[in-house]
């Protein structure tokens, strides 16, 4: 299996917006010097406008700029992803870093609220930006490993279901997910516990059930657990399935807690 | 934060600074960034002027934020001070002070301006 971290690395695109062209170029110097080589516009609109030509990982986003300023871009690029999300096409969320003066106090709180991710002080100094963007490969890797736990295209296909002036089917998807998956797991433990001829039948048929709704969730790396459970009690393996269901369990968890994070979000 | 990072304002240029471009792209690089400074800079100072004299204070404001945030890179501080109070001179609807901050970062420019050159003629 290949590193995230390595991966996140060589195949980042980061986009710096910045009008003024000294801070421009010692920006995409600071990043060169730190292995990014990255790109560079002077203003909002064009930063909008790259980033839907060619998805960018991380923007580096002046906050004064003339023209279209960076609070502007960030709320279009934020609104832009919340609907090609709403219409069922799975977007990566850019990462998108403030670079503000510090003397204006209060553009945190306007960054924040934009829609922004993080901040950088100006002028940019290399430790600062090397600090930032190991937060962002962190936000990242995490948002990768999220995506390997549950399937995003899935999620973002049973966002789609919903209808106006109706219930969220995806909440109530999840919410009968999280309440049948443990009673599935209970049955599987109880019935290897039990150990009678029902036992691999009992077993193989929960196994069978759970891998359906947690492969409806896009739970992929459960559902393939289920699959292993249920052929191994299918091959007569009682005590195999049990070490199984137990890591079964443990990508339940997991499972539940993005779950938890996108019927929230 | 290491103070170290940041321009001293109360100089007019801050060596520390140039020695950071330098370090980070060598002396090329930096050479090109005292130029980029002094193209862009003297246009933005110009730039403030003319908008003060039009009585456009926005303009004024966004010339010596660009000017503020530049000047820092090559540690020119005096330079990078006086565009802070321009901008905010000019935020507070002052004209008066705005005009006055104008006058002072001319100034501050054209004495920096002698001190980025000769640093420069040292890096070659």
């Amino acid at each position: 299996m290949s590193t995230t971290t390595d991966k996140s690395q060589t195949a980042v695109r980061i986009l710096v917006a910045e009008d003024s062209p000294l801070n421009q170029q010692v920006a995409l110097k600071q990043l060169e010097r730190l292995g990014y080589p990255a790109s560079a516009v002077a203003d909002g609109s064009q930063a909008v406008e790259t980033h839907i030509r060619t998805p960018q990982d991380i923007i580096l986003m002046d906050c004064q700029m003339p023209g279209t300023n960076g609070y502007d871009a960030t709320v279009t690029i934020r609104d832009r992803e919340e609907s090609l999300a709403a219409a069922g096409t799975p977007v990566k969320r850019a990462y998108i870093i403030a670079m503000t003066a510090n003397t204006e106090a209060d553009n945190r709180e306007r960054c924040l609220a934009a829609g922004m991710d993080d901040f950088i002080n100006k002028p940019v100094q290399l430790p600062e930006l090397e600090a930032v963007l190991r937060r962002a490969f962190s936000d990242r890797a995490t948002a990768l490993q999220r995506d390997e736990i549950i399937d995003p295209i899935i999620i973002a296909g049973l966002r789609q279901l919903r209808l106006p002036g109706q219930p969220d089917p995806l909440a109530e998807f999840i919410d009968l997910f999280l309440r049948e998956a443990p009673a599935r797991l209970d049955a599987m433990n109880d019935a290897v516990a039990q150990n009678d001829p029902t036992s691999l039948a009992r077993v193989a048929s929960a196994a069978a059930a759970l891998k359906g709704s947690a492969g409806n969730l896009g739970a992929r790396q459960l559902a393939a657990l289920c699959e292993e459970i249920e052929q191994t009690a299918r091959n007569w393996m009682l005590a195999d399935t049990k070490p199984i269901i137990h890591r079964a369990r443990q990508e339940f968890d997991r499972a539940r807690a993005v779950l938890e994070t996108i019927k929230a979000g | 934060m290491n103070p170290a990072f940041f321009v001293d304002e109360t100089k007019t240029l801050d060596p520390a600074a140039l020695e950071r471009l330098r370090k980070l792209g060598g002396n090329k690089f930096a050479g090109d960034m005292i130029d980029l400074f002094l193209s862009y800079g003297g246009k933005q100072v110009a730039e403030a002027r003319a908008a003060w004299q039009a009585g456009h204070l926005a303009g004024v404001a966004g010339a010596a934020h660009a000017l503020k945030s530049s000047a820092g890179n090559v540690g020119a501080g005096q330079v990078q001070k006086l565009a802070a109070q321009a901008e905010q001179a000019a935020k507070d609807a002052s004209s008066e002070a705005a005009g006055a901050a104008v006058a002072a970062l001319e100034q501050a420019f054209a004495e920096t301006k002698p001190l980025l050159e000769a640093a420069k003629a040292g890096l070659i």
